[in-house]
């Protein structure tokens, strides 16, 4: 941590308004991409992250320094983000219910298709593909997979985010990449022979 | 080009289609926004409650929880005023065997000679 954030954070835990709005400036992007990945939706994304800057506001007290805070500001996100995804599954889940009793029959939820934004034109369609696959995959794999390909960072960072050792990070990645591929194999095979 | 060579062109093309991707900007009025939640956020103690309680799951379990204590002092109420009542008519023939053995007794007593 260098000085300057560091002087932000003791701001911050202070209660400094200026200090709040430092932080959500320089951090909004960070927090937004991320549980854009994980969340796969631009408006539920928008919703957790102002819960996770509230969640920050109120709790910032409690942060100790031992991590970065940038560290400690992703595992909220990642926290509030996979909260919101066991939420909707029940919700699916309950829609589901629901249809068996409904006249038409059919599931009321629907999770539509999803585009990240950063991605380029000529690959809409590829990463739409990689994205729906992800969501498929254990929460683990997900999360080492997002972080060290979207979010960008290197593997001892992701390890300190999710708290597990280098190797255990490596080891993740491995297997997130043959559960996308065993997922992405299927998805072709089905859509090949339609 | 056979059809497994085809899927792994096309699973290749998948992960390399986030190679260059670009972080997702948040909208301009976030902080404005998180803001406003701040200061409709319960502040004390009694507030949080009231927020909790408030919940329709939590409302929902309230009153299912009365109705099952209700429902159940009835009818432990109910067996209880049926044992006493039970109860009740053992002691009064109980009593009224006491009287007459009593009444006898004392016939006795006032009456010793046969």
């Amino acid at each position: 941590m260098n000085q300057s954030e560091s002087e932000l954070i003791k701001l911050l835990k202070q209660g400094a308004q200026e200090a709040f709005k430092r932080v959500v400036d320089l951090y909004q992007d960070m927090v937004y991409n991320t549980i854009l990945s994980i969340v796969q939706n631009e408006a539920d994304a928008e919703d957790i992250t102002q819960d996770v800057f509230v969640r920050v506001h109120e709790s910032a007290g409690s942060f100790k320094g031992d991590s970065k805070f940038s560290t400690w500001l992703y595992r909220i996100a990642i926290t509030k983000a996979l909260d919101h995804e066991k939420k909707r599954k029940r919700k699916k889940r309950f829609a589901f219910i629901q249809s068996l009793f409904s006249e038409k029959g059919e599931a009321e939820y629907h999770p539509g298709e999803f585009n990240h934004p950063g991605v380029l034109l000529e690959n809409k369609e590829k990463a739409s593909e990689l994205f729906k696959a992800l969501h498929q995959i254990p929460d683990n794999q997900r999360i080492a997979f997002t972080l060290n390909k979207i979010e960008g960072l290197n593997n001892q960072e992701v390890a300190a985010i999710m708290n597990i050792s280098f190797y255990a990070v490596e080891s993740l990645l491995a297997r997130a990449k043959n559960s996308l591929k065993k997922k992405l194999t299927n998805y072709y095979l089905l859509h090949s022979a339609k | 080009m056979t059809n497994n060579e085809k899927i792994d062109r096309q699973i290749e093309e998948a992960f390399n289609s986030i190679d260059k991707i670009k972080k997702a900007t948040a909208t301009p009025y976030l902080l404005t926004r998180i803001n406003a939640r701040l200061s409709n956020h319960p502040k004390n103690f009694w507030e949080i409650t009231a927020v909790f309680i408030s919940r329709p799951a939590v409302l929902v379990v309230g009153l299912c929880l009365i109705l099952v204590v209700n429902i159940s002092v009835l009818l432990l109420n109910k067996s209880y005023s049926v044992n006493t009542a039970t109860e009740r008519l053992i002691n009064s023939v109980d009593d009224e065997d006491e009287y007459s053995t009593t009444f006898a007794t004392n016939d006795n007593f006032e009456n010793p000679e046969p």
